[in-house]
């Protein structure tokens, strides 16, 4: 069965269309880039599958693992397998990673109707996690993204995606503000929590974080649609041709 | 009733009991008549105060008839003597105040050399000036009708590390207005510690809870004043705080509101001396439809002081809080380092906040600031925290907690903090304010009681 299916999802902002009819279909175990001009909606079919309120969609759906992934809340689909790596992770004053995770894994234990993790396991399972991505563990007492340098912030994503296990994962520009050592560690932590079972998302400008994380498909979305679709190698041909040509063919149609 | 025709109720009231105060104490005696002088010029300006919501304002709180106990009757000793304050840590000497009458606990009989507290019906004649001088600028209603209140006197160069603990009690079944006095008088580098709670075990009475805290801090000493206030809608507080510090001396407030029905806190603070640091700060989780009130007038006249103000209000569903925050700088006060905060998030459509912060300068070697900010929690860590499986409104209570942390962490005493945080929480789960399943558990002996 597919993972996630995609159908003609338009979607747009405040009365402005964006997506304009996106279809999409991915199974388990792959791993999906999806690239494109700027503009071209890729923040926004993100957001949408999510479940950002800022974004308001039209027509079409999307379907999760025979669940239909739009009309449940942020906090269900997050609950039903669904993660977002966020471009701008959010800061929170105030609110500690120890008690932002430990809120996030009970309500998931809740939803699934389990107990809540006992303190000590819970602190285990983050030392473990917190080794994915090599996170500092004086990290963890500190507020929600607070002070945390870009590469921080984006070790951060991946280390709550290897605490909440999702069934596929977002991941929005996440090479984005990173060095090449920050890069390399942030792969590296996506490739470790692949299985058979789950799927990945990556949204890129770049192919450079494709040297990392190997796709299986490469989409191109333009205009609010998927334009092209095709293997590893339109990765390259794009890094080497730009969007141009791309844009010339889909705009003749 | 209009409010004139209510005081003028209450003074009718003492002057046709006053066969009653021939052996009143002396103390007591000499407020009432002072408060009769003043009393009818104080009632106008109550009337004409723009300052605080119409609820809040004087005249309209203490205008509904409500009983007073003139004779000082003690029907609720037992109340007292079963009090148990369950707060975890908090080692206290323990005074419990049950309506208006003042009751020792075994942990207040036996007081470390420097500290002597007393209830101003029996004060020693050696003190009653210094009292009487610290109560100069007291609300006058309240002196009119006290009939009890406690003086705490820490002498020199005493540093007292355990904490004076005040527990106000309500529980009538007649509506009643308590008028209520603590008198905190600080000697040269002496160290005090105070802690006052209000609770009330009468849901459906109607109450007016009138308190005036007096303070004088001398040369380089130190005093904390923590007041948390976990009453009912059903009742209403007056609450004024008076002090003034000598030089080199560090005075803080902090104010926290759980729970309770329409609350007027007000705060009066002279920076007499020269070297003082002052922090005032406080705040308050509202809902349904209470209304809270902080208005505070901070007045540095000394040299070389600081002072810092911090209030934070979350008002949800149609509660009203307001803020009226002054700081005079006066032409005395060279080298003033103040700086005044107020913060609030309306949680509701119908939630209302009255902000006014505003800085009086009349010197020019001074470092002010204020800022007030009203405004709605974050819809994009919202929903962070919702696509990270956190259900939106433990999302909102987490950061509504969150909005509320710096208020806490900035008190001292570390045990108080941590409770503080706890209760906080415990607040916005929508726990319940009834003594009961209080999370403070001061009282749960006194079920049976």
């Amino acid at each position: 069965m597919e993972l996630l299916e995609v159908r003609n999802l338009h979607a747009g902002i405040e009365g402005k269309e964006i997506l304009r009819g996106v279809d999409l279909t991915i199974r388990p175990g792959e791993v999906h880039a999806i690239m494109g001009p700027n503009g071209s909606g890729k923040s926004t079919l993100s957001g949408v599958l999510a479940g950002d309120p800022r974004f308001t969609v039209t027509a079409g759906s999307a379907t999760f693992h025979g669940v239909d992934l739009l009309s449940l809340s942020p906090e269900d689909r997050s609950h039903e397998g669904l993660f977002l790596s966020f471009q701008y992770p959010v800061e929170i004053p105030g609110v500690t990673m120890v008690n932002f995770m430990r809120a996030a894994v009970n309500a998931k234990r809740k939803y699934l109707g389990q107990e809540p993790m006992s303190a000590a396991d819970f602190l285990k399972m983050m030392r473990q996690k917190r080794a994915v991505v090599e996170l500092d563990n004086k990290l963890a007492s500190r507020s929600v993204n607070e002070g945390f340098s870009g590469g921080e912030k984006k070790r951060n994503e991946i280390f709550q995606m290897a605490v909440l296990e999702p069934r596929l994962s977002i991941l929005d520009e996440t090479d984005s503000g990173l060095d090449i050592d920050a890069l390399r560690i942030v792969a590296g932590g996506v490739n470790k929590l692949k299985t058979e079972q789950n799927a990945t998302i990556v949204i890129t400008h770049y192919q450079r974080l494709l040297d990392y994380i190997k796709p299986d498909v490469v989409h191109i979305l333009y205009k609010g649609r998927i334009v092209h679709t095709g293997g590893p190698e339109l990765a390259l041909e794009l890094e080497e041709r730009g969007y141009d040509w791309i844009k010339q063919e889909a705009d003749k149609l | 009733m209009n409010a004139a025709k209510a005081f003028g109720q209450y003074t009718a009231l003492i002057q046709a009991s006053s066969g009653l105060f021939a052996n009143d104490p002396g103390l007591l005696a000499r407020f009432r008549a002072k408060a009769l002088g003043s009393l009818p010029g104080e009632i106008e300006k109550y009337k004409a105060d723009k300052s605080v919501p119409a609820e809040c304002r004087l005249d309209t709180l203490y205008a509904p008839d409500y009983g007073i106990n003139l004779q000082h009757l003690q029907m609720t000793a037992d109340v007292a003597a079963a009090f148990h304050c369950g707060v975890p840590n908090l080692n206290c000497y323990l005074m419990v105040v049950v309506g208006d009458v003042v009751h020792f606990t075994s942990s207040a009989e036996k007081l470390p050399e420097g500290l002597e507290i007393y209830s101003l019906r029996n004060i020693p004649k050696r003190y009653m000036a210094d009292a009487e001088a610290i109560s100069e600028r007291s609300d006058s209603l309240n002196s009119l009708l006290l009939t009890d209140g406690i003086y705490i006197r820490v002498n020199e160069s005493c540093r007292i590390d355990k904490p004076v603990q005040i527990v106000n009690l309500f529980q009538s079944d007649t509506p009643m207005l308590t008028p209520r006095r603590v008198i905190i008088d600080a000697g040269a580098a002496s160290a005090l510690r105070v802690l006052l709670c209000d609770h009330s075990q009468s849901p459906a009475t109607p109450h007016l809870s009138s308190e005036v805290i007096n303070v004088r801090v001398a040369k380089d000493a130190k005093v904390e004043i923590y007041d948390i206030e976990e009453s009912m809608p059903s009742t209403h507080r007056h609450w004024q705080l008076n002090a003034s510090q000598d030089d080199n001396s560090e005075l803080v407030v902090n104010t926290t509101y759980l729970h309770g029905g329409v609350t007027a806190n007000e705060y009066n603070i002279d920076v007499d001396g020269d070297g003082c640091f002052t922090s005032l700060s406080g705040l308050a989780v509202l809902t349904g439809e209470q209304i809270v009130s902080n208005k505070a007038v901070l007045r540095h006249k000394g040299c070389h002081c600081s002072s810092r103000q911090l209030f934070k209000n979350a008002v949800f569903d149609k509660a009203h809080g307001s803020f009226g925050g002054r700081v005079v700088v006066e032409q005395s006060a060279m080298h003033t380092d103040a700086a005044q905060t107020n913060r609030n998030i309306l949680a509701s459509a119908d939630a209302r906040m009255d902000a006014s912060p505003q800085l009086e300068i009349y010197c020019d070697e001074v470092k002010a600031s204020h800022g007030a900010t009203t405004g709605q929690l974050d819809e994009q860590a919202l929903f962070y925290m919702q696509s990270r499986g956190i259900p939106r409104d433990e999302a909102r209570r987490m950061l509504t907690q969150a909005f509320m942390a710096d208020v806490i962490d900035n008190i001292s005493y570390e045990v108080l903090r941590q409770r503080l945080h706890v209760l906080v929480e415990k607040r916005l789960n929508g726990d319940s304010a009834s003594c009961s399943t209080c999370a403070t558990a001061c009282h749960s002996n006194t079920a049976g009681a």
